[in-house]
């Protein structure tokens, strides 16, 4: 589902990622994990394709980042979905709006799209909310929006960046909830966060610890996947 | 069609965001529309004012006098069939008879018309236009000057001078001048709609990130830059309409006479169109960009 092989990448002369090569099978769940400033975001906005590929190769839900054309790259991102560390949301918007903005994007009709916008919000304690413009609630339920705009797709592979830094314990816990029955369901996950605990309630993931853009560890061997 | 008729909807929708710099969009693309537009009435109007005196240039031909009637007849009959506007023509009997009638007293031509001296002539009217240009006055110059029969053609050269000067100010300066303001509304225009448009930079940024086809967000963005455009271009087009009433007169008093006409229906379309055609213009160069950028 993801093929990463001896990617790097720079911001002017400071390289942000150095040779990572990983991969991943359909339904994995992986916590990626290092420091502040160790890559995880640069990682996640190069898979989604956010950022051009430099060095390196990666293929993610079957497309190929190299070979990707720009006005082919909406196809990929409806494949993979992503929540921003800066959630991204439109802040004159409602919740409801941002949220079902993906599936109108989509051409979805109406009926369909309320349904599956009423569930998610459910799910995430948000339908108290729909109406609220989205500058006006806290951060906490901003990320929560986020989160939610991307799960609503159902989409192949979810990318969410540090989505549970702005919860409290019982939110995170909640959160994680919602992504595990993704998991559950086929989606593979790749989660960034340096939360220890989070990491260790989810037995049976993968972990790839990143330092300084480089893979400073891993809990599975990075020799015998991929090609 | 669902699709087509969302992004649409979306298009108007966007102008409702932002309502105050909406306006002041608006306003400013008005604005320059209608300077542009007040200038282009004047020079349509100078224009009108030059070109209907040059209305009606004249040559004057004369035939050899005793040349033969059928011969000159069947030319004239040739002559009407050119690019002319009118010919009088005056057989050397008819003349005679104009010289008669112009005497006063009884006067018996008696003997002359017997043995009429009078040439026969003709008076060759047209007009010159910047498509032809002075070519035409110079080839029915020669053309008349070529038929047999005739001894010469004259004409006024002071008119003729007239003519060409303005056909050369208008080839070489009135068109070039309305291409430059056009180019100078465009660009002010285009740069308003983008600035416009910049604020709405994270919007587009985050359609893109949640899987929307370029196409579905450029085209929200033509349909704004082309609303924009049409409204702008219709406000500066009743503005002028309001300033030609009250400026239509000004100059209709003696010995002028003149009085200002509006832009025809298909120049008013026109500036209109290229109004829509810029706002559609700009929204497109500034999209792609956005787009390219995320
Ligand atoms: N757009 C950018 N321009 C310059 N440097 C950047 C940019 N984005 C990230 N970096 C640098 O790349 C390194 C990795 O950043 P990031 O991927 O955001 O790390 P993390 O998400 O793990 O905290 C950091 O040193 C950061 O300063
Ligand atoms: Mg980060």
């Amino acid at each position: 589902m993801i093929n990463v092989r001896y990617l790097s990448h720079s911001f002017g002369r400071y390289w942000a990622l150095k040779n990572i090569t990983f991969s991943l099978e359909k339904g994995d769940f992986l916590f990626l994990t290092g420091p502040s400033g160790a890559g995880k975001t640069t990682l996640m906005r190069l898979l989604h394709g956010s950022l051009p590929l430099q060095r390196g190769a990666a293929a993610i839900a079957g497309f190929d980042l190299k070979n990707l054309a720009p006005r082919k790259r909406y196809l990929l991102r409806r494949q993979v979905a992503i929540v921003f560390q800066d959630f991204k949301i439109l802040p004159d918007r409602s919740v409801w709006d941002n949220v079902a903005l993906p599936l109108i994007v989509r051409g979805m009709v109406k009926n369909q799209v309320q349904k599956r916008v009423r569930a998610v919000l459910r799910g995430l304690s948000l339908d108290r909310k729909s109406w609220c413009l989205c500058r006006e609630i806290s951060g906490g339920e901003q990320q929560r929006v986020a989160v939610a705009r991307a799960v609503v797709v159902n989409p192949k592979v979810l990318l969410a960046d540090e989505p549970t830094g702005n919860l409290d314990k019982k939110l995170s816990v909640q959160l994680m909830e919602v992504f595990r029955q993704f998991h559950v369901h086929g989606t593979t996950v790749v989660f960034a966060t340096h939360n220890e605990e989070l990491i260790r309630s989810q037995s049976g993931a993968k972990v790839l610890a990143l330092k300084d853009g480089s893979i400073a560890g891993a809990n599975w061997s990075l020799e015998e996947t991929g090609v | 069609m669902r699709v087509f008729r969302h992004l649409l909807y979306q298009g108007i929708v966007n102008l409702g965001r932002n309502k105050w710099a909406q306006v002041f969009t608006v306003s400013a693309v008005t604005f320059v529309a209608f300077l542009a537009g007040l200038f282009l009435l004047l020079l349509f109007n100078f224009n009108l004012a030059v070109r209907s005196t040059q209305d009606g240039i004249q040559y004057q031909v004369y035939w050899q006098s005793g040349y033969s009637m059928d011969e000159i007849n069947s030319q004239w009959n040739d002559i009407r069939t050119w690019e002319i506007e009118s010919i009088r023509t005056y057989t050397p009997d008819e003349a005679l008879q104009g010289l008669v009638d112009s005497m006063s007293g009884d006067y018996d031509p008696g003997h002359l018309s017997k043995n009429n001296p009078l040439p026969a002539t003709a008076v060759v009217e047209f007009s010159l236009d910047t498509e032809q240009g002075e070519d035409l006055a110079q080839e029915i110059l020669s053309r008349l000057e070529q038929l047999s029969g005739v001894e010469r053609v004259s004409y006024n050269p002071m008119q003729m001078d007239m003519a060409r000067t303005w056909l050369a100010v208008t080839s070489k300066v009135f068109w070039p001048l309305i291409a430059f303001m056009f180019l100078i509304t465009g660009l002010v225009v285009a740069n308003t709609l983008k600035l416009n448009q910049i604020n709405r930079r994270d919007e587009v940024e985050i359609l893109s990130l949640v899987g929307a086809s370029s196409i579905y967000i450029k085209f929200p963005l033509l349909i704004t830059g082309a609303l924009q455009g049409l409204i702008g271009g219709v406000f500066s087009v009743l503005l002028l309409k309001t300033v030609h009433l009250l400026i239509k007169d000004i100059l209709n008093f003696p010995p002028i006479w003149v009085s200002i006409e509006f832009l025809p229906p298909l120049y008013t379309g026109i500036f209109v169109a290229a109004l829509v055609g810029v706002g559609i213009m700009s929204s497109f160069l500034t999209g792609k960009d956005q787009v390219r950028q995320v």
